[in-house]
C-alpha cells in the first residue's frame, strides 16, 4: 500500500470494509451511539428498512431502523456530537449523520468544535479507529 | 452542476474560428466603426461564446421536466436532476415510500443516462429544497464558472492568435497596423487624393499634420463618416513610401519623407561603425563593466529600453562622443532611452529645450541606428567638445524635453587636443578656453571638427588599425604611457566608429598592449 501524510485537504470517511477485514460488526459500533432509551425503543427490531429521502438531492436510501433513529433523532442531539466527544468517536458519528459523505480534517474540527490540527494529528496516525481512513482517490 | 465546454481549457486551446465568429465579428465591427486589435476581438468571442451556450443551456432546461420530489411522475417520463448537475434519466418503476415520518410518498426508480439505476422521492409532501422553484434557478446558473472576462485571462492570447491568423485569410476583414478592420467600411483613397495629401503636407514644410487635417483639402465621399474617412486615408498614406506616421501616440501625424533632414532619411556617414575583424575575442571582467558604464548605443541593440518594474529616471546624462559631435547627432543610448518616450515608429520628431536660454529647436529619434539628430547647430553655438557632459530630462509635455551642457564661463584648461597631420591623427596637450564640464578621460579637444573627419576616410577604417594609431598617441601624454581603454575608445572614435567592445576586443587581442590595473594598459614591454 503506498503511504502518504494527510493533509487538511485529505477527505475521510468510514471504510466499510476495515471492519469485515477486522472481525468487527459495524452494526455493534452504531448501536453504542443510541441513548439507553433508543436502545429500548429499537429492542430486536433492527431488521425492518425505511426510505430515507435525501435533504439535498431528493434521492432515496434504504436504511435499517437503528439508521433511521440516528438520521432523524440524533441529527437534532446537541449531545451527539460535542467537543469533548473523542476524535474517533466523533469522527464516526459525524459520518453516521451525513450518510458517510467524505470531509476533510477542517470540514471535520468545525463540525466538532476542535482545532483542524487536533483533528488531523489523530486522524492521520498509524492506528485506524471506527474505520475512519483517508478515501483511496 | 451544469458542465459548460467554455469552462474547459482544452475548449480554448483547440480554439479556431468558426464562420458564426466571422458574423458576429463582422457585426462587431460594423457597429462600433472602430478597428480593434486581436485581443479586443478575442474578449469579444469569448464573451459570444459563453452567451452562446448559456443561451443553449436555456433552451435545452425549457425542453426537459426538471425533477422535483413534490411531483409524481408516469412510467417512462424523461426527467433532469438539477442537485445531479441536470443528469438525465428515464422512470422505469415506482413504488409505495416506506417511512413513519413521511407517510404517502411514492419512490421512482429512475435509469439514469450512464445507464446507472437510482431511486428518487416523487409525490412528498414534506419540506424539501428542490421543491423551491429559486433553488432550482440557482442550481441551474453555475456559480463558479468563470466569467468571459476571467476566460480572456487564461486563454484570450491563444484566441487573439487564432483570430490573426484566421483573419488573415479573410478576404472581407483588412489589417491596419495591429487592428482589425472591415474592408467593405473603408473609403476609397486614390492617387489622386495621395497627391493631393502630399501637397497638403508640402505646404506645411512637411508636416506633421494629423489624417483630419489633412482630409479638409481631399474631398473624400461625403457619405462615409468622418472617423472612417480617416482610418481610410491613415491606412492609404502608411501604404505609401512618400509619407511618415512621426506621432508618438497612438493617433497618426504625417510628415513629407522627402522633406526630412537627409540624416534623419540616411544614417550619417560619420556614425556608420565598424565591428573588430579579429573574431570574438576574450576580454576582462573589468572592460566588460567599463564597456557596459558607457553606454554606447551600438551595444544596447535588441534589448530593452527600461528593464521591466523599474521606474523611468526624469534625467539622465551622457558623454558626447566625437562621432556625434561631427555628425550633430546624439547617441540614443540605453541611458537615454530610459528618459525619452518609447518609440514604435521608424523617426519621430521631439522638441529640445535648452535649459540655459529657453530656447527650443526640433530633434529627430532615429529608431535605426538608435541615434538622435538635429544637434550640429546646438553643439555649434555652444562649442561643445567631443567629450562634454550633455544631460536630458523630461519636459513640460510628452515630446518636449531639457537639453543642458553644464556651461561655466569660459577658463582656459589644460585639455587632450587632436589635430590632423598629414592624414595622421596626432595628440598633444594644449592649453584652451573650456565653457562646459566634461570627462577628462573621455575629451578630444579640437579647433575644427570637420579639419579632424578627413582622418576618417572615405571606407571606414578599421579598429585594430585605429587602436595602433591611437594607443601611441594617447601614451605619449602621460609619464608613464599609461593610456585608459575609455581615453582609447574616445580616441579611436575620433578615427572611426566602433564601439567599446570592438576597441576593447583589439586592445586584448593586439599582445603589444598589457593591462596595468584600474582599466589602463600599457605598451607591453616584450614587444
Amino acid at each position: 500500500m503506498k503511504l502518504f501524510r494527510p493533509t487538511e485537504n485529505t477527505r475521510f470517511h468510514i471504510d466499510y470494509s476495515w471492519f469485515e477485514k477486522n472481525g468487527q460488526d459495524v452494526r455493534v459500533l452504531v448501536y453504542k451511539c443510541l441513548t439507553p432509551e433508543q436502545q429500548d425503543r429499537l429492542g430486536d427490531n433492527t431488521s425492518e428498512m425505511f426510505d430515507y429521502v435525501d435533504e439535498m438531492t431528493g434521492e432515496v436510501e434504504r436504511i435499517d431502523r437503528m439508521a433511521h433513529i440516528i438520521q432523524t433523532e440524533s441529527a437534532s442531539d446537541p449531545g451527539f456530537v460535542t467537543p469533548r466527544t473523542p476524535v474517533f468517536e466523533a469522527a464516526f458519528r459525524i459520518f453516521l449523520l451525513n450518510r458517510n459523505r467524505p470531509l476533510t480534517a477542517v470540514e471535520l474540527a468545525e463540525r466538532m468544535g476542535r482545532k483542524p490540527a487536533e483533528v488531523l494529528a489523530q486522524l492521520s496516525g498509524r492506528a485506524v479507529y471506527n474505520g475512519i481512513r483517508p478515501v483511496a482517490d | 452542476m451544469i458542465h459548460r465546454q467554455t469552462q474547459k481549457p482544452e475548449y480554448w486551446s483547440a480554439f479556431q474560428l468558426t464562420p458564426g465568429d466571422v458574423d458576429y465579428l463582422s457585426n462587431f465591427l460594423l457597429e462600433t466603426a472602430v478597428p480593434k486589435p486581436a485581443s479586443e476581438l478575442a474578449l469579444a468571442v469569448i464573451r459570444h461564446r459563453v452567451e452562446a451556450e448559456n443561451a443553449a443551456l436555456r433552451r435545452n432546461l425549457a425542453d426537459r421536466t426538471i425533477y422535483q420530489p413534490r411531483k409524481k411522475y408516469a412510467i417512462g417520463e424523461e426527467l433532469s436532476f438539477p442537485a445531479l448537475g441536470f443528469e438525465t434519466g428515464r422512470v422505469i418503476a415506482s413504488r409505495p415510500g416506506h417511512n413513519p415520518d413521511a407517510m404517502g410518498f411514492d419512490v421512482i426508480l429512475v435509469e439514469m443516462a450512464g445507464g446507472a439505476r437510482r431511486e428518487f422521492a416523487s409525490n412528498y409532501a414534506l419540506p424539501h429544497r428542490l421543491n423551491d422553484d429559486a433553488v432550482l434557478l440557482s442550481l441551474s446558473d453555475d456559480q463558479n464558472a468563470l466569467s468571459p472576462e476571467q476566460l480572456y485571462e487564461l486563454y484570450g492570447d491563444v484566441v487573439a492568435g487564432a483570430i490573426d491568423a484566421a483573419l488573415e485569410q479573410h478576404p472581407d476583414f483588412l489589417r491596419i497596423t495591429n487592428d482589425w478592420f472591415l474592408r467593405a467600411l473603408m473609403a476609397e483613397v486614390n492617387v489622386g487624393h495621395l497627391n493631393l495629401a502630399e501637397a497638403v503636407l508640402d505646404v506645411a514644410n512637411g508636416g506633421p499634420l494629423t489624417a483630419s487635417v489633412i482630409l479638409g483639402e481631399l474631398g473624400l465621399p461625403p457619405d462615409i463618416a468622418g472617423s472612417l474617412q480617416e482610418i481610410s486615408l491613415n491606412t492609404a498614406l502608411a501604404r505609401d513610401e512618400r509619407f511618415d506616421d512621426v506621432s508618438l501616440s497612438e493617433e497618426p501625424s504625417w510628415f513629407l519623407r522627402r522633406l526630412e533632414p537627409p540624416e534623419v532619411r540616411a544614417m550619417p556617414p560619420a556614425l556608420r561603425a565598424v565591428t573588430f575583424a579579429g573574431g570574438p575575442v576574450a576580454v576582462n571582467d573589468d572592460l566588460k563593466a567599463l564597456a557596459a558604464a558607457l553606454d554606447d548605443e551600438l551595444e544596447m541593440a535588441g534589448e530593452p529600453d527600461i528593464a521591466e518594474g523599474q521606474d523611468a529616471p526624469a534625467s539622465a546624462q551622457v558623454v558626447l562622443t566625437f562621432p556625434h559631435r561631427l555628425a550633430g547627432t546624439l547617441g540614443w543610448s540605453r541611458r537615454l532611452a530610459a528618459v525619452l518616450p518609447k518609440v514604435n515608429k521608424p523617426r519621430v520628431p521631439v522638441t529640445f529645450r535648452d535649459r540655459a536660454n529657453g530656447r527650443e529647436f526640433l530633434v529627430w529619434l532615429v529608431k535605426d541606428g538608435r541615434y538622435i539628430c538635429g544637434l550640429g547647430d546646438w553643439y555649434e553655438a555652444n562649442d561643445l567638445p567631443a567629450g562634454a557632459y550633455i544631460e536630458i530630462a523630461r519636459g513640460p509635455a510628452d515630446n518636449v524635453f531639457i537639453i543642458d551642457c553644464k556651461r561655466h564661463r569660459p577658463k582656459r584648461e589644460w585639455v587632450r587636443f587632436a589635430t590632423n597631420r598629414d592624414g595622421h591623427l596626432r595628440l598633444e596637450t594644449a592649453q584652451r578656453a573650456v565653457g562646459c564640464e566634461f570627462d577628462e578621460l573621455m575629451s578630444v579637444f579640437c579647433d575644427s571638427v570637420s579639419a579632424l573627419s578627413n582622418l576618417r576616410g572615405e571606407h571606414p577604417r578599421d579598429v585594430a588599425q585605429a587602436v595602433r594609431e591611437a594607443f601611441p598617441e594617447i601614451a605619449k601624454l602621460s609619464p608613464q604611457g599609461n593610456v585608459h581603454a575609455s581615453t582609447l575608445y574616445a580616441v579611436v572614435n575620433v578615427i572611426t566608429r566602433a564601439s567599446p567592445m570592438a576597441v576593447f576586443s583589439a586592445l586584448s587581442s593586439s599582445g603589444a598592449y598589457q593591462s596595468v590595473g584600474d582599466s589602463y594598459w600599457h605598451l607591453s614591454e616584450t614587444r
